[in-house]
């Protein structure tokens, strides 16, 4: 386990483990504990544009590019043994991180909600479930959002990806919050497709890095 | 102004991720219409006169992605070492930048004339929304003149001016200035308020490159792949 977490962190940068690994969750949970007190609700359906952006542009400084044909920010990696398990470990740890990373944002956000407001009436209709929809809806469109990204090496590709999912993101948990869909089966959906795009990325990713091995 | 616009078109063919910039540019296009249609129907049944963005600015991010095909020419030893550099860092990108900026502000005024002909309540939000995009309009250009030699404080620049500016321009300036009563009068003074600024701006680009042309390009604004060509 300590292996992999090294190979997740050898990529990456000093910058990206303080702002994206500890100064954006101290943040956001910052908020959430204000909305919660001030505001008696949960401010999750706010992060989700913010989410979203965030982790499908700050993608571009961890392993942006690498499923692209002449990538050349792995070069030294693929002359390294052990080279391509420490590629896999940080791809699976990546999306491990991001799970982890929601799930917690979303369990404190519902928990702060329960405590601050427990008889009151609640100012955002948010149950657990929503909370849940908001962390699967985040998590499925970044997978979804990396893994389309990751064949350019372009920042601005990141940027028109991240803009449109957020879009999407907004639109569709506007839609399920509403009341148009059923919520937990909204949720169950979310997490298949989550699933299916993560299994996707990663097998199409160690495909492209192990192919560049021979100019596929 | 004619001989600038004609070589910035033909320079810009040569960009770097010509096509690819295209097909995001088109994107952007269609979103930055279906925004147009829906903050103006938005904000004419709320009072939110920017929820959730001004499709103008998204005509302006099209207007960008275009322009930076063209400073990606300046990676390339060649156009360093011609004798049209300097034309090619600073009157040529202003025309550009003024030319394809007014052509999207048009554009969305056009959309947001359009539906407010359908839903005369939204006039007022529309109004305020030409303005806004405008204003961000600018906010682009001026950073685009500094951008390509000074990044790190350009770009740290522009963020605090967009987050700062975006609340004044939606919510003070239109205040103050336009009659706010739902008719026609004020979206057209809207309008034309736009052009100036858009047209303010863009001489101040010119003005803000002739100032920065003696640094070097700087390699951060240019991209991962560029930076390992120049």
């Amino acid at each position: 386990m300590k292996d992999k977490i090294r190979s997740y962190l050898v990529f990456a940068t000093r910058g990206y483990k303080i702002v994206m690994l500890f100064v954006l969750p101290v943040f956001l949970l910052a908020v959430d504990f204000m909305a919660a007190v001030f505001f008696r609700g949960s401010a999750m359906p706010a992060y989700i544009m913010l989410l979203i952006m965030a982790e499908v542009m700050s993608d571009i400084w961890y392993l942006g590019g690498i499923q692209e044909k002449n990538s050349q920010k792995i070069d030294y990696l693929k002359t390294s043994a052990r080279g391509m398990q420490i590629m896999k470990n940080a791809l699976i740890l990546d999306l491990v991180r991001r799970f982890v990373y929601l799930v917690v944002i979303a369990g404190a956000s519902w928990l702060f909600t329960i405590i601050f407001t427990a008889g009151e009436g609640v100012r955002t209709k948010l149950g657990p479930w929503e909370v849940l929809l908001a962390a699967l809806l985040i998590y499925t469109l970044s997978v979804l959002g990396i893994f389309l990204c990751r064949f350019f090496s372009y920042l601005w590709v990141n940027l028109l990806a991240a803009y449109v999912e957020a879009i999407a993101g907004l639109v569709i948990f506007l839609i399920a919050a509403e009341g148009f869909l059923p919520v937990i089966l909204a949720d169950i959906a979310l997490a298949i497709l989550g699933a299916g795009f993560s299994i996707l990325a990663v097998k199409i990713a160690m495909l492209k890095v192990e192919g560049s091995y021979y100019d596929k | 102004m004619i001989n600038n616009l004609k070589l910035g078109f033909k320079m810009m063919k040569y960009g770097h991720a010509a096509k690819l910039t295209y097909i995001a540019s088109a994107v952007l296009l269609v979103i930055g219409i279906f925004f147009c249609i829906l903050s103006c129907i938005v904000g004419g049944m709320t009072g939110e006169h920017n929820f959730p963005l001004p499709g103008g600015y998204f005509m302006s991010l099209v207007a960008m992605f275009l322009l930076q095909m063209l400073s990606t020419v300046n990676a390339v030893n060649l156009v360093q070492t011609s004798p049209q550099k300097r034309r090619l860092q600073t009157s040529v990108p202003a025309a550009m930048s003024v030319t394809l900026m007014m052509a999207g502000y048009l554009f969305s005024a056009v959309i947001l004339g359009i539906t407010c002909l359908f839903h005369p309540e939204a006039i007022d939000s529309a109004a305020m929304q030409l303005i806004a995009a405008a204003i961000l309009s600018g906010i682009v250009m001026v950073y685009y003149g500094a951008c390509y030699k000074y990044f790190y404080t350009s770009t740290i620049l522009f963020f605090i001016a967009f987050f700062f500016i975006y609340d004044f321009s939606s919510n003070w300036v239109p205040a103050g200035i336009l009659p706010a009563d739902g008719t026609w009068a004020g979206w057209v003074l809207a309008l034309v308020l736009g052009v100036v600024i858009i047209l303010a701006g863009g001489f101040l680009q010119y003005l803000i490159s002739l100032a920065v042309y003696k640094a070097p390009v700087s390699k951060m604004a240019l991209g991962a792949k560029l930076r390992a060509e120049m």
